[in-house]
Formats: structure tokens, sequence, C-alpha cells
């Protein structure tokens, strides 16, 4: 009885979270993570776009801190100070549009659930990668062709730092 | 002996959970479609990182056998993103956990979860990330994670000759020796007339798993500083 008491226990102290901080990850299930660092030709141009605006853009009512750390992010890419400014502004606008349209989808897929139905992601995606697409050509067009040369090389370069699973990658 | 009891307790209690999201599991098929992205970023005087989960999955339910009778009405998966940023020796630490918003399986989550710390050059920042998105019915459905060191280096640069007249070059001139600039690139460029007044540019660079990047810090000066 104590051999299974005793078991038990080493199983509840394995599970429990430890005190050192950087321990601080979960386990993962086993499917297929595409490694940017490893890869960085699997991951498509679009997806590490919108990736990369999904992390570095605001809301047009963001904190001083949220600025500071956009500014950092900005200051990475190399561009000019008025580069980064047009930037800023179209990455605003994306965020307000990506936001909206995740949320209104969510509305959708939230009833379709309930009732066991399936929403029209294949749609949702579409509008998604059209929001995309459309701030990467903003962005074509407003930057200088350097800038906009600097910029490409940049958020290409940070696919390194991309994961994707095997279905983002499939799309 | 009392603890004991108790942990018994709660062994059979996590048991019984990882039962059922065995058999939920089996009960429904999954296709996931996120990616993860991780920012790090430095500013002269604070390191910054951002770890971004963002996508969606579609669930289909199977009902195979012992599937009946579950409520999958009230299945909500949930985007988690870990930033830790710990100073060498790993304290003082900024940062930790963050859930983002739970949506219905078929919904699209999105969340980023942005830390900062101070930072000087006196060694490598540990970096531990993580990006996850927990079904509350089958438990983890996607996960990656990682630890990347962090280094700041700083390189003194020295006033060269004019380009033209807003223009300028500096060499690499560390009082140091040169060798002691991890990372140093010989010639560097300073853009306007009045950077070009200047002795000296100090150009500042982070290093990520001992990879040299620029930050976009460079300041000019009339002093030099040692290299590292």
């Amino acid at each position: 009885m104590k051999r299974i008491l005793l078991a038990f226990a080493v199983l509840v102290l394995g599970s429990l979270p430890r005190q050192a901080v950087p321990q601080q990850t979960h386990q993962h299930p086993p499917s297929a993570v595409i490694d940017g660092s490893v890869h960085p030709e699997l991951i498509p141009d679009l997806t590490a776009y919108r990736l990369w605006f999904v992390t570095v853009s605001h809301g047009p009512n963001a904190t001083g801190a949220e600025l500071k750390h956009q500014a950092a992010q900005l200051s990475r890419t190399l561009l000019n100070a008025d580069d980064q400014t047009i930037v800023i502004g179209i990455l605003t606008s994306f965020k307000t549009q990506y936001l909206s349209l995740i949320n209104s989808y969510n509305k959708v897929a939230t009833v379709a659930w309930a009732k066991g139905e399936s929403p029209n992601a294949a749609d949702f995606k579409l509008q998604r990668d059209q929001i995309v697409q459309s701030t990467y050509n903003s962005l074509k067009t407003s930057l200088s062709a350097s800038g906009w040369a600097t910029l490409d090389a940049h958020v290409k370069a940070e696919k390194r730092f991309m994961r994707l699973s095997q279905g983002e990658v499939a799309q | 002996m009392k603890r004991l009891i108790w942990s018994s307790v709660l062994g059979i209690g996590l048991l019984a959970v990882s039962q059922t999201r065995v058999l939920a599991q089996s009960c429904f098929t999954f296709t996931d479609d996120y990616g993860t992205y991780t920012s790090i970023s430095y500013d002269g005087t604070n390191i910054y990182t951002s770890v971004t989960v963002d996508g969606s999955g579609s669930m289909n339910i199977t009902g195979g056998q012992g599937c009946s009778g579950i409520n999958y009405s009230s299945a909500q998966h949930i985007p988690q993103a870990v930033n830790i940023i710990a100073a060498p020796g790993g304290s003082p630490y900024v940062g930790g956990e963050q859930a983002g918003t739970g949506e219905c399986p078929d919904c699209y989550v999105s969340t980023t979860n942005n830390q900062s710390i101070a930072a000087s050059s006196s060694g490598d920042y540990q970096f531990t990330w993580d990006g996850s998105v927990d079904c509350t019915f089958a438990g983890a459905i996607y996960g990656t994670g990682g630890f990347n060191l962090i280094g700041i280096h700083h390189a003194t640069y020295e006033f060269a000759s004019f380009l033209n007249g807003s223009e300028c070059s500096y060499n690499q001139n560390c009082p140091n020796g040169n060798s002691a600039a991890v990372c140093g690139v010989g010639t560097v460029y300073a853009h306007t007339a009045q950077d070009c007044t200047f002795s000296y540019m100090i150009d500042r660079r982070i290093t990520i798993d001992g990879t040299c990047f620029p930050v976009g810090s460079a300041y000019m000066s009339n002093s030099p500083v040692n290299c590292d």
C-alpha cells in the first residue's frame, strides 16, 4: 500500500510547476511544427508578414509602453525615421481591420459551433489574407524604395524566429 | 502520512482528468493551423521581447464508441504565450504566461505577450518562450517553445573621411583592441552633416545565440568606449 501511495506522490510532485522561472514551458503535443530557424523557405512570405504585422502593430489607443516597445522593434528594421512613421500609420490601420475581422468571424463561429455547424473558415482566411496583402501593398507603395527593400529583407529574415503548424504551411 | 494520502487523492484526480482527455480526443479529429513568432529588440536601455500565437483550428466530432453524452458546446480553445526575460545569472526576471481569450474550437485566436527588461552588456540575458493553444476538452493541441541567449555589445568607430557634404565613414578603432568587439563590422557610415562633426560613432548590437544583429541603436560621441 505504501508503495502505491509513494508512486502517487511522485506522480503528483512531478506534475507540479517548478520554482525556477525559465522552466515555465508546456509539454507539447507531438504535432509537426515547421521551425523557421531550420527551414525558413517553408514559411510563406504572406504568413511571415502577417505574424510580423500582428506582433508589431498596435491599435489607435496604444499605451506609452507599447509605443516604446514598437519603436524598438521598428528600430531593428533599420528604416529611417520618415519611413518608420509611415509604417506606424499603416500598421495601426492593419490592427483595427484585423481585430474587427476576427471579432466578427468569432461571433459567427461561436453561434455555428453551438448549433453543431461549421463556419466558413475558408472565406474568413481569404479575407484575413486580403488584409495582410493590402497592408503589404500599402507599405510597398508608401515607403521609399530603399526603405521598402530594407523592410522586406527584415521581415523575411525574421522567418528564423517563426514556427508554424503543418496546417498553416499547407494553406 | 496525511500528506501522502492527500497526494494519492490528487494523483487519482489527475489520472481521471487525463483519462477524460484521452477519451475526448478519440471522439473527434482536429486540424491545427497556428503560428508563433518571437521578436527581440533593444533600444539602448531595455531589451524588448514579444511572443505571438495566431491562427485557428478545425474540430470535427467523430462520435465514436463511448462519445455519446459528451457536451461539446462548452469546449474552448485558449492561446497561451509564455515570455520570460531573465538577467545574467537568472535574476531579476520579468514576464510569465499570458492566456488569451478562450474561444470556440472553430474560432480564430490571437495573442501577444510583450515584455521588457533594463539591460546592459554584463552578460547574456535568457529569453524563455512558448506558444501554445489548449483545448478545454483535449488539452494541448498546438505548442512550440524555445530558449535564446541575448547579449548586448558595443563597438567604437573613429571618423575616417567625408564621402560627400553630408555623409562620412568611420573605421573600427576600439581603445581595448578591435578583437574585443564581438559585433564589429570594420566600417560604418553616418548620413547627416551634424553626425559627421563627431569623432566617434558608438554602435550597439545584440547577439541572439551568438549571432550578431544590428538594432539601429548607434550614437555619436567625442569619446571612445571600450568594445565588448
